[in-house]
C-alpha cells in the first residue's frame, strides 16, 4: 500500500479509534478495576480452556497479579489480554506440574450441565493449542479472529488449529455425525 | 460441525465457567499504586536499535542508536542536538518515543510491515513534559524496513496541525542496508566498531560532529554511500540537511549478536558475537527461564533448553547484559519431496514474502519466499534423508529446525515385528507418526501418503528404504495425522493402513496384576494383539461399534513394562504403546497434600493415617485424588478398598537447609546413600543428590538462575510414591 493511501487509511481507523477511544480509555488511563472488568473475562475463559478450571484459575490469578505489580506497564499495552495470556503460560511453565492446594468451596446450587463423558478425556488428549482454539471457537463463542489476536497467532494457523481439533475431537467422539 | 458436537462443546464451556472462581474472585482488589514517572522508562540494557527517523513536512531527522552501554532514552532525547519534535524507534523496536511535542496531544501510531496487517494502536497522550511513549506488543517490534508513521494531533480539538512521522527501524543490520526509505543510516560490521558507514541520496552533504570535535563533511557521490572513519570514543552526530544520527558511545560496541535457535527433538540456543565473559540469560515470553549460561571468550554460547515446549508465536530473547536478540517460534512442515524433480516444498504460518532456508546436510542452504503458506526448493533429483529447514528474521536472525522426512533418527524403539504375518507395515501412533514395516524386500524405496477425508494430507517419496534384514522404520517428526489412511508403497506394492485411533485410557490394577486397557474403535472380527515385552496375545474384538476396552492385564507386567496394543487395520497394523503404572501417592508436605493418580475413575477409598481411619476419599474422572492431611515425620498415609492398598510412609524427616552460593544443603533422617531428587524453580527434577554417611546430610550444586530462589526436594520410596518438600528464599 502506498503511503498516502495507507496515511488515508490511518485517519480512517484513527476516526474509528477516537470512538473506540472513549471506551476504551478506563484501561489505558489506569482503572485496574475496569481492566479486570474488560480483560478478565477473556483472559480467564483462555486460560480455562487450556489448562482446566483449577490450574487455569490459578495462573489466570498470577495473570492479573502480575498485571497488578506492573499496572503502567500493562495499561499502556496494545493488547494487554494477549500479554498476559504470555505471562501465564510462563507461570504455568514455571510451577510444578500438579495442582495447587484449595480451600473446601461451599457448595453452590448451581449445577453446572452434565458433560458428556467422553467428551472431557478428549478435549484433555487434544494439543494445548487445539484445546483452547476449539473450546474458545466453539464453546465460548468467540471468533476465529478473536481467538487469533489473544493467541498471537495467525488467523489461518488458528483456523488450521481448529480444523485438527474438531477432526480429532469427531474421531474420537465417534457418536457424531460430520456435517 | 456436528450440531451435537457443538451443544456438547457449549456445555463443556459452562461447565468450566462453573468450576472457576469468577473473575473478581481471581483478581488483586484495589487498585495498583502509580509507580514514578515512567513515561520514559530507563533503558536497562543495551540499545540494539538502529534508527532512522524520516520527519514528513517537517525538518529531516536521522537517528542512529547503537548498542552496547546503557543508554536511558532521557538523556538520549535529552542531548539528541535536534530542536523541536522528535519520534524515534528505540528498544529493539519495541518503543516508540517522542519529545518536545504539545503537551496533552494526542499521539496515534499505525505500524506497517509485511509480517502482519497493518496495525492502529490506541491512542495515548502527550505527557506535560512534552514527551510520550508507546509500547510495543513484540509481535509488532518493528524490524529493518518496517514503519511506523506516528501521528500527533495537537491543538484544541486536537485535530489541528497534525504532524505525521514516518519511522523507519533498521535494527541491527550493520552492513550495507536496505531499507525501503529514502534515507538509511547504517554501520559497518566491523569488529572495533571505529567506522560507520552511511547510505543516503547522492548529492547530500553530510557534516560528522564527534563528541562536539569536528569531524569532516563529505558530499555522496553516486553510490550514495559514504565511509566514515570516528576519531574519538563517545557519541558520533552525522548531520545531513536539516536532519542528524547519531551513534551511541562508543566504548563498547561490540559485534552484533547472533542467534541460531535449532530443534532436533530438542532446543538449543547458539550464539555468536556476544560480549565475552558476559552472563547470557535466556528469556521465554519475557520470563527467564533456568540459570545464565556465561560467554566464552570468542563471543560464543550455548544454552540447551532441552524438550521445552515452545509453540507457533512464542519468543525466545537471550540478554546478556549488554545485548539483546530474540527470535520468535513459527511453525515449519516439510511434507512433500518429489525425488524426480527435486522439489522439496512444506507449509509455514510464516506471512507470505517471508524467507525460508532448506538445506540438505551439509549443503549450503537454498533460500525461498513463503506464499500462500507453502515453500518449495529445488535439490538435485534424488533420494533425501535429511533437511533442515530455517527462516530469516530480519537481517540477524537465522533460526533452523530440523526437519526430516522420513528420518531413521528418533522414536524410542522400532516396533516389533508383527504377529501374525510374514509381510505388513504397521503404523505407530502414539503422538507421533512412525510407519515401520517387516518381510520386504531389501533395497526396495518407501513413498509414503496420509489421505483425510479424501485429501492428501501428507506426501513424501523415497523417505527411506527397505533394509538388509527386510525392514524399514521411519518417525514423521512434527507430522500430526490423527484420522485416515496411510498409503505405504514399498517398489510395486502399496498397502493401506486405515488408522484408527488407539488411545490408551487409564491404567490399574486389575486383581493382583498391573494391568493396562486402552480403546479404539474396532469392529467384532477385529483382532487385538496385545504385546508384553516378547509375549503376545491376540484378544478377538468383542462387539463392533464405538470404542471398547480390553483389559489387557497379564501376569509378568510391571510399571515399566512396555505394552502394546496392535490392531488389524487393512493391509496392516495401527499400534499404540504406553507403560503400565499402579495407583500412586505424593505428598506435598507444606500444602498438606496427598496427591493420587492412577485410581480407578470414581473409586472410592478409605483413608488411615498411622492405622487410624480419618475418612473416605473418592476419585475424580481421571483417577485422581487430593486429601489434606498434615504428616510429620514417622507418620504414614494410606489408602485402602478391597481392590487396592497404596501406602506413604513412614515419612522421613528431610530438612532444607537453605542455599549458600550456589549450594543447597540440608539434612535427611534415611539411610545412608539414600538418593534425593533435587531441583531448583522448574519442578523438573532431573538431577539428584546423594545423602552422605556423615550425619544425614546432603549438598546439591544448585544452577540457580532468574529472580526466584526455589527449591524442591522429592524422597521416593520402593513402591514409587513421593515426598515432596519445597523452600523459598525470604
Amino acid at each position: 500500500m502506498a503511503t498516502r493511501a495507507r496515511i488515508e487509511t490511518a485517519v480512517k481507523e484513527a476516526a474509528c479509534l477516537a470512538v473506540r477511544g472513549t471506551r476504551e480509555s478506563s484501561v489505558h488511563q489506569g482503572d485496574f478495576t475496569a481492566f479486570v472488568e474488560e480483560i478478565g473475562p477473556k483472559l480467564r475463559a483462555t486460560l480455562l480452556a487450556r489448562y482446566g478450571p483449577e490450574r487455569g484459575a490459578d495462573v489466570t490469578a498470577e495473570a492479573l497479579g502480575y498485571a497488578w505489580e506492573h499496572w503502567d506497564r500493562v495499561r499502556a499495552m496494545e493488547n494487554p489480554a494477549g500479554y498476559l495470556y504470555r505471562v501465564a503460560q510462563s507461570q504455568a511453565r514455571r510451577g510444578i506440574f500438579r495442582p495447587k492446594p484449595r480451600l473446601p468451596q461451599p457448595r453452590i446450587a448451581y449445577q453446572p450441565p452434565r458433560v458428556e463423558p467422553g467428551l472431557k478425556p478428549a478435549i484433555e488428549r487434544l494439543s494445548p493449542r487445539q484445546r483452547e482454539v476449539v473450546v474458545l471457537v466453539h464453546g465460548f463463542g468467540w471468533t476465529v479472529t478473536e481467538v487469533s489476536e489473544m493467541l498471537g497467532i495467525g488467523f489461518s494457523s488458528t483456523k488450521k488449529h481448529l480444523e485438527r481439533a474438531l477432526t480429532r475431537l469427531r474421531s474420537e467422539m465417534g457418536v457424531f455425525s460430520v456435517d | 460441525m456436528s450440531t451435537e458436537l457443538h451443544d456438547e462443546l457449549r456445555d463443556y464451556a459452562e461447565w468450566l465457567n462453573a468450576s472457576a472462581p469468577p473473575i473478581e474472585e481471581l483478581a488483586p482488589v484495589g487498585q495498583p499504586t502509580p509507580a514514578p514517572d515512567r513515561r520514559v522508562p530507563g533503558w536497562t540494557r543495551g540499545v540494539l536499535a538502529l534508527a532512522a527517523v524520516l520527519m514528513i513536512g517537517i525538518p529531516l531527522a536521522l537517528l542512529l542508536d547503537g548498542f552496547g552501554s546503557e543508554i536511558g532514552p532521557a538523556d538520549t532525547i535529552t542531548s539528541f542536538p535536534v530542536d523541536g519534535p522528535v519520534v524515534l524507534i528505540a528498544d529493539n523496536g519495541t518503543m516508540v518515543l517522542g519529545k518536545d511535542h504539545p503537551p496533552g496531544s494526542i499521539v496515534e501510531v499505525e505500524l506497517n510491515a509485511a509480517r502482519f496487517d497493518d496495525v492502529v494502536l490506541p491512542p495515548t497522550e502527550v505527557g506535560p513534559d512534552g514527551r510520550f511513549e508507546v509500547v510495543l506488543w513484540p509481535e509488532h517490534g518493528l524490524r529493518d524496513g518496517e514503519t511506523a508513521i506516528v501521528r500527533v494531533l495537537s491543538g484544541e480539538l486536537r485535530t489541528e496541525d497534525p504532524a505525521t512521522y514516518v519511522v523507519v527501524q533498521l535494527g541491527i543490520a550493520f552492513d550495507l542496508l536496505d531499507a525501503k526509505s529514502d534515507v538509511a543510516v547504517g554501520r559497518a560490521r566491523v569488529p572495533d566498531g571505529t567506522s560507520i558507514q552511511v547510505r543516503i541520496e547522492s548529492g547530500t552533504e553530510l557534516t560528522v560532529v564527534e563528541t562536539e570535535t569536528f569531524n569532516g563533511a563529505w558530499e555522496v557521490d553516486l553510490s550514495g554511500t559514504v565511509d566514515v572513519t570516528l576519531e574519538s570514543v563517545g557519541t558520533a552526530w552525522v548531520a545531513s540537511g536539516d536532519g542528524v544520527a547519531s551513534t551511541a558511545p562508543r566504548s563498547a560496541v561490540p559485534r552484533p549478536p547472533e542467534l541460531d535457535l535449532f530443534m532436533g527433538g530438542d532446543w538449543f540456543f547458539q550464539g555468536a558475537g556476544w560480549t565475552p565473559g558476559a552472563q547470557a540469560e535466556l528469556r521465554v515470553n519475557g520470563e527467564p527461564l533456568g540459570a545464565p549460561v556465561t560467554v566464552g571468550a570468542g563471543g560464543r554460547f550455548e544454552i540447551y533448553l532441552g524438550d521445552i515446549e515452545l509453540e507457533s508465536g512464542d519468543e525466545l530473547a537471550v540478554d546478556d547484559g549488554e545485548m539483546t536478540a530474540s527470535v520468535s517460534i513459527h511453525e515449519l512442515v516439510l511434507d512433500a519431496h518429489d525425488p524426480q524433480t527435486g522439489v522439496v516444498s512444506g507449509t509455514t504460518d510464516l506471512v507470505d514474502g517471508s524467507v525460508v532456508s532448506i538445506s540438505h546436510e551439509a549443503s549450503a542452504p537454498v533460500e525461498t519466499v513463503v506464499g500462500n503458506g507453502r515453500f518449495s526448493v529445488a535439490f538435485e533429483p534424488g533420494p533425501l534423508s535429511e533437511l533442515s529447514v530455517g527462516y530469516l528474521e530480519g537481517e540477524r536472525l537465522w533460526v533452523a529446525g530440523i526437519v526430516a522426512i522420513g528420518s531413521d533418527e528418533g522414536g524410542t524403539s522400532p516396533p516389533s515385528p508383527a504377529p501374525s504375518a510374514d509381510q505388513g507395515v504397521v503404523v505407530l501412533f502414539d503422538g507421533e507418526l512412525e510407519i515401520s514395516g517387516f518381510g520386504l524386500v531389501p533395497g526396495d524405496p518407501v513413498d509414503v501418503e496420509l489421505v483425510t477425508e479424501g485429501e492428501v494430507a501428507f506426501s513424501a517419496q523415497d523417505v527411506t528404504s527397505v533394509g538388509a534384514d527386510g525392514s524399514f522404520d521411519t518417525l514423521f517428526e512434527g507430522v500430526v495425522f490423527a484420522d485416515g489412511e496411510a498409503l505405504v508403497t514399498i517398489g510395486e506394492t502399496t498397502f493401506v493402513v486405515p488408522v484408527v485411533q488407539i488411545n490408551l485410557v487409564r491404567i490399574f490394577d486389575a486383581t493382583d496384576q498391573v494391568g493396562v486397557g486402552f480403546e479404539a474403535p474396532i469392529g467384532a472380527n477385529t483382532i487385538v494383539w496385545v504385546a508384553n515385552g516378547g509375549d503376545r496375545t491376540g484378544i478377538p474384538g468383542e462387539a463392533s461399534g464405538r470404542t471398547q476396552v480390553i483389559d489387557a492385564s497379564a501376569p509378568g507386567l510391571e510399571p515399566s513394562t512396555v505394552v502394546e496394543f496392535w490392531v488389524e487395520s487393512g493391509d496392516g497394523w495401527v499400534m499404540n504403546r504406553g507403560q503400565a503404572a499402579s495407583p500412586q501417592l505424593e505428598y506435598f508436605a507444606w500444602e498438606g497434600l496427598v496427591y493420587g493418580s492412577w485410581f480407578e475413575p470414581a473409586e472410592v477409598l478409605e483413608a488411615t493415617i498411622d492405622g487410624d481411619a480419618v475418612g473416605t476419599v473418592t476419585a475424580d474422572e481421571l483417577g485422581r485424588i487430593e486429601l489434606y492431611v498434615d504428616l510429620s515425620p514417622g507418620s504414614a498415609v494410606a489408602l485402602s478398598n478391597e481392590r487396592v492398598t497404596v501406602d506413604l510412609g513412614p515419612i522421613p524427616a528431610i530438612a532444607i537447609g537453605g542455599i549458600e552460593g550456589t549450594a543447597v544443603s540440608g539434612t535427611a533422617d534415611v539411610p545412608d546413600g539414600t538418593l534425593l531428587q533435587v531441583d531448583v524453580e522448574q519442578g523438573a527434577f532431573q538431577d539428584a543428590t546423594e545423602v552422605s554417611a556423615d550425619g544425614g546430610e546432603w549438598t546439591f550444586e544448585a544452577n540457580l538462575g532468574g529472580p526466584d530462589r526455589q527449591v524442591y526436594v522429592r524422597w521416593t520410596d520402593a513402591e514409587g510414591d513421593q515426598l515432596v518438600l519445597q523452600w523459598i528464599e525470604e
